[in-house]
């Protein structure tokens, strides 16, 4: 049980964690339940679809947010651009993509922004032909279509 | 049986070394593809469909129009019906008072209100403020500015004119700042005035005068590469005495009508004009109408050239391919028909997800302020 001003949350393969209520709410989907319902913060949270790892991963970085937020001074906003590098750099790309899925479905805003960024620096370089084979895509066009459709921009190649 | 047990044991075998993402949701697609750079996302609108919809390169005209002080925004959709554009500002109302706009660079369109300058995406209703010039006694702000797109470096460059308070042609310069660095320079630009501007694949093109009442007007772009104006040659014969100079974008190019040619122009990769459409019967234009060149219609593989009639209150959209007129849009809206007609201004726009770095500040005036000096 959690004591005053903390929460539960439980991952869907039973981990749980319990942490600072300030933490917990960087999720605009865990506030809105604490918000509506007094029960889940007396209570455990069930976070539907997000396995223990992936919640560690959440928690560690709403964690490092929540304190900045609060005081600016012991978590510079240099030191926090530091921390989002590291964080990011070091997963690997299952793991983004369980992440990503986790912050948008908790509205965690802050790290789906930095879990998208980071995709877009992987992808912007890629051809059309991996970018299919990354987002397992199959090629709904016709060999035509997709030859008009780049003939209007030579010089995107 | 075998078999069996060698998939559920090792799940992860399954999937090689250069992972496969399974399904991602299309809102995460969505803001993924919002932080490529325009030549990533032109690349990738032949992925597959879902993705072309998205980053829908799909372009559409634009135009507003100031009525009783309040400003509305208008766009065509694919079948050329017209529909209203939620305003860019949040508290709804614009006043038309000091309203201008400016031109649009890869579906971001820039507009000034009093002495702010705006940058505003309506297929992603994103719009910030990018800065406020004060006007200075020396240095005059001609009423135009422009924006245009760098892919080697992916960043946009806002480019404002100034005339010197001398009045010598020959001293007025533009700042050209960098919306990613946040650098600014300022660039000789020895002519009187700007007319207008359009951005074709990113290249800023203005039409300007060479001196103040003189009429033959040029069309000038600006060389990302050397940071400088380069004058493009005309077709011939070269001079007309003409204010019916429009410019657009066609099929990616740069377009151009001018009012006694029986043709319309392009300036392709070839660094050079060619004829793309010419008029069976040539519609009178007067003085107060308008073109507007390159309207392409989505979807259709139609390059579309329009003009509006103040006189017969109806816009002619003609197929450039066929040669033929290919839609007349009367009666758009009625009571903007009635009384206000007059005031229409219209734009070709793409819908992108274009979005210069958002992520900070983009308050410029500091370093504009400082060239000004």
């Amino acid at each position: 049980m959690a004591s005053k001003g903390n929460l539960t949350l439980k991952s869907c393969n039973g981990k749980e964690f319990i942490v600072e209520e300030k933490v917990a709410v960087m999720s605009t989907t865990i506030k809105n339940m604490v918000d509506v319902d007094d029960s889940f913060a007396q209570g455990v949270i069930p976070i539907i679809g997000v396995d223990g790892k992936i919640l560690a991963k959440l928690i560690e970085y709403c964690k490092e947010h929540a304190e900045a937020d609060e005081d600016e001074e012991v978590k510079s906003e240099e030191y926090l651009k530091k921390f989002d590098e590291k964080f990011v750099d070091e997963l690997n790309l299952n793991d983004l993509y369980d992440l990503l899925k986790a912050s948008n479905y908790l509205e965690i805003t802050k790290l789906l922004n930095l879990l998208c960024q980071k995709v877009a620096s992987m992808i912007k370089g890629k051809k059309p032909e991996e970018i299919r084979r990354i987002f397992n895509i199959k090629n709904d066009f016709t060999p035509e279509e997709e030859e008009e459709i780049n003939r209007q921009n030579p010089w995107a190649f | 049986m075998n078999m069996m047990e060698t998939n559920t044991n090792k799940p992860s075998m399954v999937q090689s070394e250069q992972t496969i993402l399974p399904q991602i949701p299309q809102e995460i697609i969505y803001a993924i593809l919002s932080r490529l750079p325009e030549k990533s996302l032109a690349r990738f609108s032949c992925v597959c469909k879902l993705w072309h919809s998205l980053i829908g390169r799909e372009r559409g005209f634009f135009y507003l129009l100031p009525k009783e002080g309040k400003i509305r925004f208008f766009s065509s959709n694919k079948e050329l019906v017209v529909e209203e554009l939620p305003s860019p500002l949040e508290n709804g109302v614009l006043r038309d008072a000091c309203f201008r706009f400016h031109g649009s660079c890869n579906g971001l369109l820039i507009f000034s209100l009093a002495n702010s300058i705006y940058l505003w995406n309506p297929s992603t209703r994103w719009c910030k403020e990018v800065l406020q010039i004060q006007p200075s006694p020396n240095k005059k702000f001609i009423p135009i500015c422009g924006l245009c797109y760098d892919d080697s470096t992916d960043d946009y460059k806002l480019l404002i004119p100034f005339q010197n308070a001398s009045g010598r042609v020959d001293e007025n310069f533009v700042t050209v700042t960098s919306l990613r660095s946040k650098e600014s320079r300022k660039v000789s630009f020895p002519y009187a005035t700007v007319m207008r501007g359009c951005s074709a694949n990113g290249r800023l093109h203005w039409i300007v005068q060479e001196y103040k009442y003189f009429i033959p007007l040029l069309i000038v772009y600006f060389d990302t590469k050397t940071n400088e104006f380069v004058k493009l040659p005309m077709p011939e014969p070269p001079f007309r005495l003409s204010n019916q100079l429009q410019i657009g974008v066609v099929d990616g190019c740069l377009g151009m009508a001018r009012g006694e040619d029986d043709f319309v122009f392009s300036y392709g990769a070839e660094e050079s004009w060619s004829t793309i459409f010419r008029w069976r019967k040539k519609p009178k234009i007067k003085k107060y109408d308008g073109w507007s060149v390159g309207v392409p219609v989505p979807g259709t593989s139609k390059e579309l050239l329009a003009a509006k009639f103040r006189h017969t209150l109806s816009m002619n959209v003609w197929d450039m391919k066929k040669c033929n007129l290919f839609k007349s849009i009367g009666n758009i809206d009625k009571w903007m028909m009635k009384n206000h007609f007059d005031n229409l201004v219209w734009e070709t726009y793409y819908e992108t997800l274009a979005c210069p770095d958002t992520s900070s500040r983009l308050l410029l005036e500091d370093e504009i302020n400082i060239l000004l000096d």
